[in-house]
């Protein structure tokens, strides 16, 4: 639970019109309308930060929606 | 006037069954996009002759489809990012005043609050109305395409159909393209490299294998190989994360492509050097070019041993001189001319920027003795975050509408994939307090995603001029390691 709040939060933090009522852990990068490289880095950087782990740059291209980021989190702790 | 969308009509007639663009979940023949694109034109002849229609879609058939079938009613398409910021958008929409914005409803979700006077419409709703029998000529202006300009207002860009031409006919002849090519793009369109690619692909009759961006590299690779891709463009961020991440998979997916085009970002030395080495056999080119002056100069590493670290020499028929202020110096600043250059920006503002017809770039460079152009920063402050040019004045000014703030600097530093990214030198107001994720925060609400700064530095002062100015230049040092 702690994990999901954590990635939640990251993701709050990086789409700024992202909250609880629209937040889907399965939705896609296509169905954001701003996941883009810089969102994509930004996200990857702060799960690092926020969890002291080290991404891949084969597991950063795995990451395709808000559930893969938290399961690769949950694999890594 | 012969424009692109003629080419659309003769490769309706020519290889009309032949695929024109792939995305990851559809395909459209020439005959397809044509029958598409007339009908979009055909209801577009509603409105009057050179009216602006905007579009705004991320890489899709649907910005295809609406790009190219303003252009085939002869009205001027407006192309703007989804991914502005809602300031910009209020400055260009109020700049070129469009009869409406053709988009998808995840888009205008976002932005239909801003003004209330904006006539949104979603792609699949407008093609649903009805056929208009007005016949429109075609306007000189094919787009309007905004860029950061040297003030806090951004410049609209007017390319004529005449510019596009050009332009298209030099990318072909120098870099040999055909119409056996199959061309793999994960550039955005809404930026002239993108676009240009379009242009070419249209122009040649080639496959376009469109992809939405470049966070799947993997994809992209396998796209290349699964295609049996001949061309592929990148911009050099994500050629330098190809090579270094993933060298294996890079000779294996794209030992088969004739040419790599990027674009003239400061590439890696290192990055050229590991892409001629591992697919030997493949052309590696870049070009420099500014949205008003596309494509002025080409270089095929390959067949020029020593000079990576130019951008190449001038394309045909594109004059480049060197204005020097001190008559001794090396450097100076880039004016080009040519065909590829516009003759004005929109609503005729800017214009110092042109002299003679000399489009004064603000790029500094300097030629060598062989005719080879070299980039050496830019006469402004402007930021290049991936190819994303950046005012760092339009960041200041959004940062400074926080109370806290007496004084903020927005300054490029080096980064490892982006070549720079956004630093923040900020001075807070007297017995004020702000913490930096909050001024991240307010930077993500009102600024695009590349323009929000990557590290936060709070400074007690900053070095100025004794007529007060900040001196940007020793910041700028400072923080790259220059002093």
């Amino acid at each position: 639970m702690e994990v999901e709040n954590e990635i939640k939060k990251i993701f709050f933090n990086v789409f700024a019109n992202l909250k609880d009522g629209n937040f889907d852990w399965n939705a896609k990068q296509e169905d954001y309308s701003n996941w883009d490289s810089f969102a994509h880095l930004e996200l990857m950087t702060s799960t690092e930060a926020k969890f002291n782990i080290k991404i891949s740059p084969e597991d950063t291209l795995s990451i395709r929606t808000a559930l893969d980021l938290s399961k690769l989190v949950k694999s890594r702790i | 006037m012969i424009t692109i969308i003629d080419y659309l009509e003769k490769h309706n007639q020519d290889l009309p069954k032949k695929i024109f663009i792939q995305t990851e979940s559809q395909s459209l023949t020439f005959e397809e996009t044509y029958n598409k694109v007339n009908k979009l034109g055909l209801i577009l002849n509603q409105f009057s002759e050179k009216s602006i229609i905007s579009i705004m879609f991320d890489n899709s058939i649907e910005f295809i489809i609406s790009y190219l079938g303003v252009m085939k009613s002869g009205k001027i398409v407006h192309i703007i990012s989804p991914s502005i910021s809602k300031k910009n958008f209020q400055k260009q929409i109020e700049s070129c005043n469009p009869k409406l914005i053709l988009s998808l409803n995840k888009f205008i979700n976002e932005f239909k609050g801003i003004k209330s006077d904006i006539r949104f419409i979603d792609f699949y709703e407008f093609e649903k109305q009805n056929y208009s029998s007005k016949e429109n000529h075609t306007s000189d202006i094919a787009s309007l395409i905004y860029t950061s300009g040297t003030t806090s207002s951004p410049k609209g860009v007017p390319i004529k159909n005449s510019n596009v031409m050009f332009t298209t006919q030099n990318i072909v002849n120098v870099l040999g393209y055909n119409k056996s090519d199959i061309d793999v793009i994960p550039l955005s369109l809404s930026h002239s490299f993108g676009l240009g690619c379009l242009h070419t692909s249209l122009f040649i009759g080639s496959t376009l294998i469109l992809h939405k961006n470049t966070i799947n590299i993997l994809d992209i690779l396998n796209s290349i190989k699964e295609n049996n891709a001949t061309t592929f463009a990148a911009v050099p961020a994500t050629l330098t994360s190809i090579v270094n991440n993933f060298p294996e998979k890079f000779v294996e997916k794209c030992s088969g492509l004739r040419l790599i085009i990027t674009n003239s970002t400061k590439i890696p030395k290192d990055t050229i050097h590991k892409i001629l080495q591992l697919v030997p056999n493949t052309k590696f080119a870049t070009y420099y070019g500014l949205t008003e002056a596309s494509r002025s100069t080409f270089i095929i590493f390959n067949e020029n041993e020593n000079k990576e670290e130019s951008v190449g020499k001038f394309a045909p028929g594109v004059e480049i001189k060197i204005v020097k202020e001190k008559k001794n110096s090396k450097t100076g600043e880039i004016w080009i001319k040519g065909k590829n250059v516009i003759e004005n920006y929109w609503n005729s503002e800017f214009g110092e920027k042109f002299v003679d017809g000399w489009l004064k770039t603000g790029d500094l460079g300097f030629l060598d003795l062989d005719g080879f152009l070299y980039l050496n920063g830019r006469n402004d402050h402007i930021i290049n975050v991936g190819g994303e040019k950046i005012n760092p004045e339009e960041i200041e000014s959004i940062v400074k509408d926080l109370d806290s703030i007496e004084e903020a600097v927005a300054i490029g530093i080096k980064h490892h994939v982006f070549g720079q990214v956004v630093k923040l030198l900020v001075k807070k107001a007297d017995n004020k307090e702000i913490e930096s994720s909050e001024i991240i925060a307010h930077c993500k609400r009102n600024l695009e995603r590349f323009k929000v700064p990557m590290e936060v530095e709070f400074v007690p002062n900053f070095p100025r001029t004794e007529h007060g100015k900040v001196i940007r230049f020793l910041l700028q040092e400072k923080n790259n390691g220059n002093s």
